[in-house]
């Protein structure tokens, strides 16, 4: 076994132990205590596409990757069958879905999990770590129940459940109103990595500074676009920020937080419309650029002034710093 | 040799992993604490994949496993996150089994045909624990429980009416051996002196972290506050002890902290040796990056 073979096969099993099994045991759990809870689902399905995707980019062996795949092909069939059934699946989600077969009963196609596209991944020595650095990121997220509660109340709950939640009376047997907060700052900072992440990892493709593989790593930008796209598309359902009412949940809370703060001095008004503004571009990258209009309409929700009389006046450009933890 | 590194997760504690290294002389354990609010991957950004990608200008990495550890920041206080961590420290650091790889666990198909492996060997003759803000007092808080620890036994085993003189000359010898009182600190930022919890603006140059400075729990903030009384006995007994045993080098520390830190107060101890980043804040300075390769070099040896 070369030490390639290793790298592997050791990959794999992080995968497994880190992702894998704590999702799939979370959906055993939720199926009892939860039924109505659809992230566990989206979970199960999410890790077979990163099995996909690693495959494809040389991280994982297929072999192996297939025979991981079909252990839990009991439950990632049942998570996929309840997606579908729901109308929760979007056709981007599904395409790349497509080694479950969904004619009939769904199954899972052995020839297509094993397919590469055409326009596949190189060998660029950049591309392994960026999904490396994916897969730590994603394991954050699933051994982090408060992100999780998080995720499942402000993205797939109604808004009398979400109201709920946040009040402390919901109807999930072990969340609360802190567990969301810290939730939410947890998601956050996932969001602050993930963007910062792919800016740096742009750079080093682009090869524009002083890598050692400069040169190599110039031809491999369009398969560092084409893997954080990929990426992006596994990544959405978390945040189902194309739906307008939970975009606005995440601005309402994020200034319900700021609020506790007020001390209605200059220092507390910059902060909360840098902070407006942070939490806007950290949602960028999954709703788009919003326009005025939107943005004023936001900013309404996030100051609590709902009738949407106060403009904002101060310029909304800015930037966000560097993000971290303390 | 280019350097491989395989992940591992670093079962029951949390989301913590290691990333060990295929080279044949593994000698050295860097083991990664973050701080309030922080997350293994997150607030070591970049650490996980350019300590490789730069091993011709850094060859020191290549020889050492890192260990990302985990902890819950915001509600756990400081000395039971130190004690955690201590059981970390066991584990990782004299776990016969933490370099195999056993495919037949995760692969039960294809695993019985394949053979399993060590992936290298390792023989820790150094630790260096670099800490990120809370994370540098958690490291501390440890460095102090094991330094009593070993006072504790040495004056028992002296015994009673043997005097001062022989409990200390055993607790010189015991402390020159041990390992964790003898790894090289590096902290970056660290709250040691206190957060400036008082105002929480100052966090508001992060999204995220303003967030969990809002939820986190009274007691952790407190605890990290510049008059707190966990962080006033941490530095007395520090600075006490390192006057008393100049040659532990884990009583003094190397500090780096950024020029624009809002969140701590940017001084340290009178055993540490501090210096400033310009062009950094509180969060970016632990993050190397292609533009900035200092933390690479701060944490080596």
């Amino acid at each position: 076994m070369t030490d390639d073979d290793k790298v592997a096969i050791a990959n794999l099993g992080f995968f497994k132990s880190a992702i894998l099994d704590p999702v799939m045991l979370d959906y055993l759990i939720a199926s009892d205590i939860h039924p109505d809870s659809v992230t566990p689902a989206f979970w199960t399905v999410e890790t077979a596409l990163w099995l996909k995707l690693g495959f494809e980019i040389g991280y994982f062996d297929g072999d192996n990757a297939l025979e991981v795949l079909f252990q839990s092909s009991e439950q990632l069939l049942a998570a996929w069958s309840e997606l579908v059934v729901r109308e929760l699946v979007s056709p981007e989600f599904r395409r790349w879905c497509d080694f479950i077969t969904s004619e009939g009963k769904p199954a899972l196609d052995k020839e297509r999990f094993l397919s590469r596209p055409e326009s596949g991944f190189g060998g660029s020595r950049l591309l392994p770590a960026m999904f490396q650095h994916y897969l730590l990121l994603t394991a954050e997220l699933v051994g982090d129940e408060d992100a999780k509660f998080f995720l499942d109340s402000i993205g797939w709950t109604t808004d009398e459940e979400w109201q709920l939640r946040r009040e402390g009376h919901g109807s999930w047997t072990f969340g609360t109103v802190e567990s969301l907060c810290i939730g939410f700052a947890n998601t956050a900072q996932h969001l602050e990595e993930s963007q910062d992440y792919f800016y740096e990892a742009g750079v080093r493709a682009a090869g524009s500074l002083d890598s050692s593989e400069g040169n190599r790593l110039i031809s491999h930008e369009n398969e560092f676009v084409e893997l954080e796209g990929r990426s992006r598309v596994i990544r959405s359902w978390r945040f189902n920020l194309g739906k307008a009412n939970v975009k606005e949940r995440y601005f309402k809370f994020a200034g319900d937080l700021v609020a506790e703060l007020k001390q209605g001095g200059p220092t507390w008004m910059d902060t909360r419309l840098s902070t407006f503004n942070m939490l806007r571009h950290l949602l960028a990258q999954w709703t788009g650029v919003l326009e005025k209009q939107e943005i004023q309409r936001l900013w309404s929700l996030y100051t609590g002034n709902v009738d949407g009389t106060q403009e904002i006046t101060l310029d909304l450009r800015s930037t966000p710093t560097e993000k971290g933890q303390v | 040799m280019s350097t491989k590194r395989i992940p591992k997760l670093i079962v029951g504690f949390g989301k913590s992993y290691a990333l060990l290294s295929n080279h044949r002389q593994v000698d050295t354990a860097v083991v990664f604490v973050h701080g309030f609010g922080g997350s293994p991957t997150s607030t070591w950004r970049n650490f996980q994949d350019l300590v490789d990608e730069y091993a011709s200008d850094y060859p020191w990495w290549a020889t050492s496993d890192l260990f990302f550890y985990s902890y819950d920041s915001v509600k756990t206080p400081v000395g039971v996150n130190a004690e955690k961590l201590a059981s970390f420290l066991n584990d990782v650091l004299y776990q016969p089994t933490l370099r195999e790889i056993r495919p037949a666990d995760f692969l039960p198909q294809s695993g019985a045909s394949m053979e399993s492996f060590n992936w290298g060997t390792s023989n820790y003759k150094n630790l260096v624990c670099a800490g990120h803000s809370e994370g540098a007092v958690l490291i501390r808080r440890l460095v102090l429980d094991r330094f009593y620890f070993l006072k504790k036994a040495a004056t028992k085993s002296a015994g009673q009416g043997s005097g001062r003189k022989t409990a200390h000359q055993r607790l010189q010898k015991a402390s020159k051996a041990d390992f964790l009182l003898n790894a090289h600190m590096r902290f970056f930022a660290p709250a040691c002196l206190g957060t400036n919890f008082s105002s929480l603006f100052g966090f508001a140059t992060s999204f995220s972290a303003l967030i969990s400075a809002i939820a986190a729990s009274s007691l952790v903030r407190n605890e990290l506050l510049p008059d707190s009384p966990i962080l006033k006995q941490i530095q007395t007994e520090t600075e006490s002890a390192c006057d008393k045993f100049p040659l532990l080098r884990a009583f003094t520390a190397k500090v780096l902290f950024g020029d624009r830190d809002q969140i701590v107060y940017t001084a340290a101890y009178n055993c540490d040796d501090i210096a400033y980043q310009v062009g950094h804040d509180h969060f970016s300075i632990c993050k190397p990056k292609y533009v900035y390769k200092r933390p690479l070099q701060f944490v080596s040896l």
